[in-house]
Order: C-alpha cells, then sequence, then structure tokens
C-alpha cells in the first residue's frame, strides 16, 4: 500500500512504548500492532486524534504517501 | 445437528443408490434376469440392452454419474456445515465449499439433463427407440445459480468484514 505509517518512528522519538501508547490512546495491543505493521486498512479520524494527543504530533507526522513504482 | 445428520443421510442414501446402479450395470454383464430385479433398475434403459450395448452403458454410465455427484453433493454440504460456527459464518473455508456445491451441482444439471437429452437425440436417431426425456434435473441448474449467488454474497461479506477488522 502507498500509504506507509510511521507510529514506530513517532514513538521512538517520544521514547514511548507500545504498552504506553496503548493506554493513552485506549486501544488494545493488538489494534496498535496491526497499525504499527500497516497492515490496517483504515484509519478512524478519533484513533488518529487520540494517537496525535498522546504522542503530541501532527497526522502527517505518522502517515507518509509514497508512490508505488 | 439435525441438518448434518440429514446431509449425511442425504449422502449415504446417494452412494447406496450410486452402489446398486453399478451393481446393475456389473451384474447385466454377467446375469441378465438377476440384474433385471436388482434395487432401482430401469426397465426402460434396461430394454435398451437388447438393442444396442453401447447405448445402454452409456445410459447407465449418465445415471451413475448423477447418483455419484447427488452423493458428493451431499458429502460436501455435510462438510460445510461440520466446518460452519453460527458464531463467526463468514470464513473463507465457508465460502469455498458454497462456491463447489455450486459447481457441483451445476454438474449434477450438465448429466442429468443436458447431457441426457442429447443421448435420448442420439438414441432416437440411431435405434429409433423414445425414451421420456422426463428425467427431472432442469431445477439443479436453478438451484446452482441460487447457491453461486449466496456464495459470492458471501465472499462480500468476508470482504467486508475483514475490513471492519482492520479499521483502526
Amino acid at each position: 500500500m502507498p500509504i506507509i505509517v510511521n507510529l514506530d518512528v513517532m514513538m521512538a522519538k517520544r521514547k514511548m512504548s507500545l504498552n504506553e501508547l496503548s493506554e493513552k490512546v485506549g486501544l488494545t495491543l493488538a489494534n496498535l500492532s496491526i497499525l504499527k505493521t500497516g497492515k490496517a486498512k483504515a484509519v478512524r479520524f478519533s484513533t488518529l486524534e487520540a494517537i496525535c494527543e498522546a504522542l503530541d504530533c501532527q497526522p502527517a507526522d505518522i502517515l507518509e504517501y509514497k508512490k508505488e513504482e | 445437528m439435525g441438518s448434518k445428520f440429514l446431509a449425511l443421510l442425504g449422502a449415504i442414501w446417494y452412494s447406496i443408490l450410486c452402489g446398486s446402479q453399478i451393481l446393475t450395470l456389473v451384474a447385466s454383464f454377467i446375469n441378465a434376469d438377476w440384474a433385471m430385479r436388482t434395487y432401482e433398475v430401469d426397465l426402460n434403459i434396461f430394454s435398451i440392452r437388447e438393442h444396442n450395448i453401447t447405448y445402454y452403458v452409456f445410459a447407465m454410465c449418465l445415471i451413475i454419474a448423477v447418483s455419484a455427484l447427488k452423493a458428493f453433493v451431499w458429502y460436501v454440504v455435510f462438510a460445510l456445515l461440520v466446518k460452519l460456527k453460527m458464531q463467526t459464518p463468514f470464513s473463507m473455508e465457508v465460502q469455498r465449499r458454497l462456491e463447489r456445491i455450486a459447481f457441483l451441482l451445476l454438474s449434477v444439471w450438465l448429466f442429468s439433463s443436458f447431457f441426457w437429452k442429447i443421448y435420448i437425440y442420439y438414441l432416437a436417431k440411431d435405434t429409433g427407440i423414445q425414451l421420456p426425456a422426463n428425467r427431472s434435473g432442469d431445477e439443479y441448474l436453478f438451484i446452482a445459480a441460487i447457491v453461486y449467488i449466496v456464495s459470492q454474497i458471501f465472499k462480500r461479506g468476508i470482504e467486508i468484514q475483514e475490513e471492519n477488522q482492520l479499521t483502526v
């Protein structure tokens, strides 16, 4: 998929673990893992908002578009 | 539980039918008088044997193929019901089996109606024997189409379910 999820990069920048983020955002570890590994097919605005708030970043810091070759 | 039992019963019933038809075919070459008295013998078809043995064998092969296919359809229905979990009914396994049932039903229609009509035409042309063309079979085409449509709706349901599961 040409949409890349840079959640792990932002988590590393904020020095936040998956468990910690899961608690702050209110998502299960399984769902966060789906998002982190790029398996997710859709992201709710509410989830994106919660992640941005927890990581203090913008949606563009987490999601990136890269053209497929 | 009841539906599984019924499907298994259907598979056993048609297997017995198929077996008895094979027995009749084999026995008709060894002892024709005894074969005439066997279970599920069709005397109309048996009379073809006197005129043309090839047409007789061909007719019996068609009838045996239909019974074997019906037995297999019931077996696949039984296997589907065993795999089906009512808590999570939408799975690719169930969809594949539904699709297989649709194609098997189409094969039943091909053998019991389509090929049978062609057979009757050539039988009448070559030997002059007129067999009734009313062997039921056309309904299998209708059922096959319905099962295929249901399997495609199932497929779309699975896709929607997967999409929903992968939405965070």
